[in-house]
């Protein structure tokens, strides 16, 4: 190990000794929104005339080393003016940069062609963002503005079933994708059973979905990383946003808070809770259900070279009726404190909690009443750093560790009458370690190469009691280790690379290789999840996940960089993957490992994309290709299978239309090949039911998936007025396809011996309307 | 836990269902065989059946003059074939199985007609029954409309005690179809006394009128001491049986066996399940309160 990261080392070095020859001076400063002071990421700052430049980071921050002279700098961003000044560098400075956003006139074309040709000069690769705006124009379910189901119309990305708030990425499993919201994990990213995510667009600056090429600075995930940063809160003025919808109602209200400060705080709860009230059904009166969540944050500038951040999310969901109740959620924390040593050397010092827990109750009589319940606690402690000695290097090296505290479960009969037990599953701890070093270096004026590498070491800690050793899937031995020893130590290199060969200002080819390990897994072996699944640890038993992904792109852009197209091509090899045999019992189960089977899988596609930003039509439309497969001990008698993500055709077509200064219309349809499914191919008799016997693993597939979701927003306000609003309709799923949640398969009432197949479905032409308003 | 938090999830699901035409390929038959030996004094049945393709319209094909007995210690029991129905093997009407026994089953049939006989085997351990001393009715608190069934009694002192639950309406069985059986295990329970335990929930609105009780019907509840193996047969029987959704459910996969083939070379794969289980009744005649 200490001979892999010398070695890294020199490389990382030997850049910089070409260039820091002679003495540079740096400009350096923040990016910022002028109108909502929100810190802008990714936003460009070139030289003009030529491609030599950095990037704003996660904070706005940027820092640009030249020899002494006299320059022309452009600050641009996606949607903002850009901005152009005369520098005269004959000493550091610091330069805080305010752009302001693009008017949205009719017929108007805003963003020069330097500023918008990011996605063909930058050096990565599968990487697709978007911004809160674009994401509020896609038509929701039932007016709910959703980050996910904006993610799913994306490029290798598919919804894990009809409505599901789950994704798969690259063929990937859904619990193969790092959610990370103001740096923190989040476990279970759903409401209500998985239809709505956790995520209220309100309170969101910026989203980026890594589907490869995912920066060393992050891992623990397979497939994806979904950066999710929430707005730093208003620092010009007080400013508020809401909705009121047909099943929840939102408040957003941000402002500065004295002129060092800002803040937001944002709220959504649902109330179809209080209809079930108006219900004459006892049953549904009793009824509760509903999820709310609230996200905070407040930013505290001490002086330029210090900045404190606290994010806070807490969401919660609840259904009960008279027998049964479950109650789960989410919060987590983020302290971080943003220093700059230098106007070269930016740090990072952030503590994170991660929390989830679910709680069941069953009250069905004094003798039987029971609950459950399971919790997941992080304790996080990242330090990052960003170290730009000069324009041509970017040096990015850190630590992360997370410990995790894990309750699988413990519960059991509730009062003296009750003729259940109680249980609790042993705890489950252990601390997640990460090194990682990394630079993105520009060679000459075409050649960009970004390399880095990341260790990564997972201590499993005894929790003092026995534990088993497997064998073939067989307990071999059992060992009890003191508590609070690490027994099992696991460790990988995780090296990332990335050419970038640009051939001119609108044409590139990229070629990026990652390889991700994952030490946690989700304990389902249902298509989407649910909020019961619980998660565990890599162990003596289970190695973790690996998967070495290669992808070549090719990206041009078009008509001034109004049209952006792509294609890229992957390879996914996947090892030590974990699924569970058949008929596996994975809650409230002491010996979930002896359950688990280890394989193999793979995953190859072509995502096409093209992508138009700006104008009066706006959108894009992908398609992807897709194969997916896997090959686990005792599953499928051992032969391959199709991934149950496998989908080999999906189209997404969505667009926006500003028909006037008062209407815009919007709509999405989306195309996917059937999910693979085991049919039964034959049955037998018991009794008077029939059992069905079944095909080989995933052998066939649902009817294909298709949907057309159609919105207007129609604007209420006059232009200049401070307080906005909006009337949003929304249909979803417009000409009533009747696309299969599951397919059932019965006996005939009168004609038992006669079987047949029932489609479930879940959704047809369900309108909304939303009201929404700014100010 | 799973079938409330089912309920809960209907709640919140709003689905509607419709038929659609699935074709399947046939898979390759399989030998079914599936049968019980029990503490009662009866003729036991086993039933030996070729699989048919899913949506077959008739039930399925028997296979005759298959040599089935039933083997405990010293004690062979010889099954004979009903001459009414092929592939029906039963027991002379005195035979009964000993709480605390092992019974091995043998059969041995050409199901490929190749003109040679394979063999096929399996056992189970007849656990102990559970006393059952009484029931009672009461209307439910907990869901309009429907009456449960109370029941009294006392599980064996073993460890581990895995019980199937039955109800006969004037002798009629409810529980007819393996979705309707009511499996627990004791695993986590920690007292051996049943003290009024719902048992049953009746509805009586019940579309088939099947559950709706009436003033003097004969109710009868059964509970069976089952093996561990049978429950989990059970269990998994009824989950697919359910069918899969995609929260809560894994992927479909077939039922696991205890038949094992003897002879070299098995000519098809095999279903089904052997198993014997002790059994208790209680009746009473239903007043309503």
């Amino acid at each position: 190990m200490r001979k892999h990261l010398l070695t890294l080392s020199v490389l990382l070095c030997i850049p910089l000794i070409l260039w820091g020859q002679d003495k540079k001076i740096t400009i350096s400063g923040t990016i910022k929104d002028k109108q909502n002071g929100e810190d802008l990421i990714g936003a460009e700052v070139t030289i003009a005339g030529t491609r030599t430049g950095v990037v704003s980071n996660a904070y706005g921050l940027y820092s640009l080393s030249l020899p002494k002279g006299t320059y022309q700098l452009v600050f641009s961003y996606i949607g903002y003016q850009q901005k152009e000044m005369q520098v005269d560098l004959s000493a550091d400075q610091r330069l805080n940069i305010e752009l302001e956003a693009s008017t949205q006139q009719l017929s108007e074309v805003v963003v020069s062609a330097e500023s918008r040709n990011i996605n063909v000069t930058k050096a990565e690769m599968s990487v697709e963002k978007l911004s809160a705006k674009s994401i509020k124009k896609v038509p929701a379910l039932m007016g709910e503005v959703d980050v996910i189901k904006a993610i799913q119309l994306l490029p290798g990305v598919q919804s894990t079933s009809e409505g599901s708030s789950g994704f798969s990425v690259r063929g990937g499993g859904h619990d193969q994708n790092l959610i990370l919201l103001d740096e923190a994990t989040v476990y279970s990213a759903s409401h209500l059973m998985g239809f709505f995510s956790v995520f209220n667009n309100d309170a969101i600056k910026d989203v980026t979905l890594y589907k490869g090429d995912i920066p060393a600075s992050f891992g623990g995930r397979l497939s994806s990383l979904l950066d999710i940063r929430s707005k730093d809160g208003n620092n010009q003025r007080f400013s508020g946003t809401g909705g009121v919808g047909l099943i929840s109602s939102r408040l957003t209200l941000e402002g500065p808070l004295g002129s060092k400060a800002s803040g937001l705080i944002s709220g959504r709860r649902t109330y179809a809770d209080l209809f079930l009230k108006l219900s004459s059904d006892d049953n549904l009166r009793k009824s509760s259900l509903y999820f709310y969540d609230m996200n905070a944050k407040l930013n505290f500038r001490i002086d330029d070279n210090n900045r404190i951040y606290l994010a806070g999310y807490l969401g919660r969901d609840n259904f009960s009726n008279k027998f049964a109740g479950m109650d789960f959620g989410n919060k987590t924390a983020t302290i971080r404190w943003n220093h700059i040593f230098s106007p070269k050397l930016f740090s990072n010092f952030t503590l994170i909690g991660s929390f989830y827990d679910y709680y069941l109750l069953s009250e069905l009589s004094s003798q039987l009443n029971q609950d459950w319940k399971s919790k997941m606690n992080d304790y996080g402690f990242k330090a990052d750093f960003s170290y730009l000695p000069n324009p041509k290097n970017n040096i990015k090296f850190g630590y992360n560790l997370i410990y995790h505290h894990f309750i699988p479960g413990e519960g059991g009969g509730i009062g003296e009458e009750s003729i259940v037990g109680r249980i609790n599953l042993p705890k489950e701890y252990a601390m997640e370690h990460a090194v990682y070093l990394t630079n993105e270096t520009t060679v000459g004026e075409k050649l960009k190469l970004k390399y880095g590498l990341r260790y990564t070491a997972f201590q499993n800690i005894a929790n003092g009691e026995e534990l088993d050793f497997l064998k073939d899937y067989k307990v071999s031995y059992t060992k009890t280790y003191k508590k609070g020893t690490v027994y099992k130590h696991q460790q990988q290199l995780e090296p990332r690379l990335g050419v970038t060969y640009i051939m001119n200002d609108i044409h590139s080819a990229k070629a990026s290789y990652s390889r991700t390990a994952q030490y946690i897994q989700l304990a389902s072996n249902s298509a989407s999840g649910s909020p019961l699944d619980v998660w565990f640890q890599a162990s003596q038993n289970v190695k973790p996940q690996l998967c070495d992904q290669f992808a070549l792109g090719y990206f041009r852009n078009f008509a001034n960089n109004e049209y952006e197209a792509s294609a890229e091509i992957y390879y996914k090899n996947m090892k030590d993957v974990v699924d569970f045999k058949d008929h596996a019992e994975l809650m409230g189960n002491e010996d979930l490992e002896h359950e688990l089977r280890f394989g193999k899988g793979y995953a190859y596609g072509l995502e096409l994309m093209l992508r138009k930003n700006s104008g009066r039509i706006n959108g894009w439309v992908s398609y992807t290709l897709s194969k997916s497969r896997r090959q686990v001990d005792d599953i499928n008698n051992g032969k391959w299978y199709r991934s149950p993500y496998d989908k080999p055709h999906n189209i997404s077509v969505v667009a926006n239309y500003e028909l006037s200064s008062k209407w815009t219309i919007s709509g999405n349809w989306v195309y996917a090949s059937g999910t693979p499914v085991t049919y039964p191919t034959g049955r037998f008799q018991i009794g008077e039911s029939y059992i069905p016997i079944y095909s080989g693993r995933n052998e066939y597939r649902y009817p294909a998936y298709h949907r057309l979701d159609l919105s207007a927003t129609c604007q209420l306000s006059k232009p200049g007025k401070r307080f906005k609003h909006e009337l949003n309709f929304s249909l979803y799923n417009a000409y009533g396809r009747k696309n299969p949640w599951m397919i059932t398969f019965q006996q005939e009432d009168d004609q038992p011996d006669v079987s047949y197949a029932e489609i479930v479905y879940l959704f047809t032409f369900i309108p909304s309307i939303t009201w929404n308003f700014t100010f | 836990m799973k079938r409330y938090i089912v309920s809960l999830l209907a709640l919140c699901l709003f689905s509607c269902t419709e038929r659609i035409d699935i074709n399947t390929e046939a898979s390759e038959p399989h030998l079914v065989i599936y049968g019980y030996i029990t503490s009662d004094t009866t003729r036991h049945e086993i039933r030996i059946t070729r699989s048919s393709s899913y949506f077959a319209t008739s039930r399925p094909e028997g296979i005759s003059h298959a040599d089935v007995r039933i083997s405990s210690g010293d004690s062979v029991f010889v099954l004979t074939e009903n001459p009414s129905e092929a592939g029906l093997y039963q027991t002379q009407g005195h035979v009964y199985g000993i709480e605390g026994e092992s019974y091995t089953l043998s059969v041995s049939l050409d199901f490929d007609e190749d003109g040679a006989f394979e063999t096929y085997e399996a056992t189970s351990f007849l656990p102990y029954a559970p006393e059952v001393d009484s029931i009672d009715f009461r209307d439910s608190d907990l869901i309009d409309k429907f009456i449960e069934v109370l029941l009294w009694g006392r599980l064996p002192e073993q460890d581990e005690n895995y019980l199937s639950f039955h109800i006969y309406r004037n002798d009629k069985q409810l529980t007819s179809h393996l979705e309707d059986y009511f499996v627990i295990d004791d695993e986590y329970l920690d007292k051996k006394e049943i003290i009024g335990i719902s048992c049953f929930y009746l509805d009586q609105e019940d579309e088939e009128e099947d559950d709706i009780l009436e003033e003097g019907d004969y109710i009868t509840v059964r509970v069976d001491g089952i093996t561990k193996e049978y429950a989990t047969f059970i269990e998994n029987a009824q989950s697919e049986l359910w069918g899969s959704d995609p929260l809560f459910s894994g992927p479909p996969a077939n039922l696991e066996t205890n038949i094992q083939c003897k002879t070299q070379n098995a000519p098809a794969d095999i279903s089904g399940f052997f198993t014997a289980f002790s059994g208790r009744r209680t009746s009473r005649v239903y007043h309503h309160q």
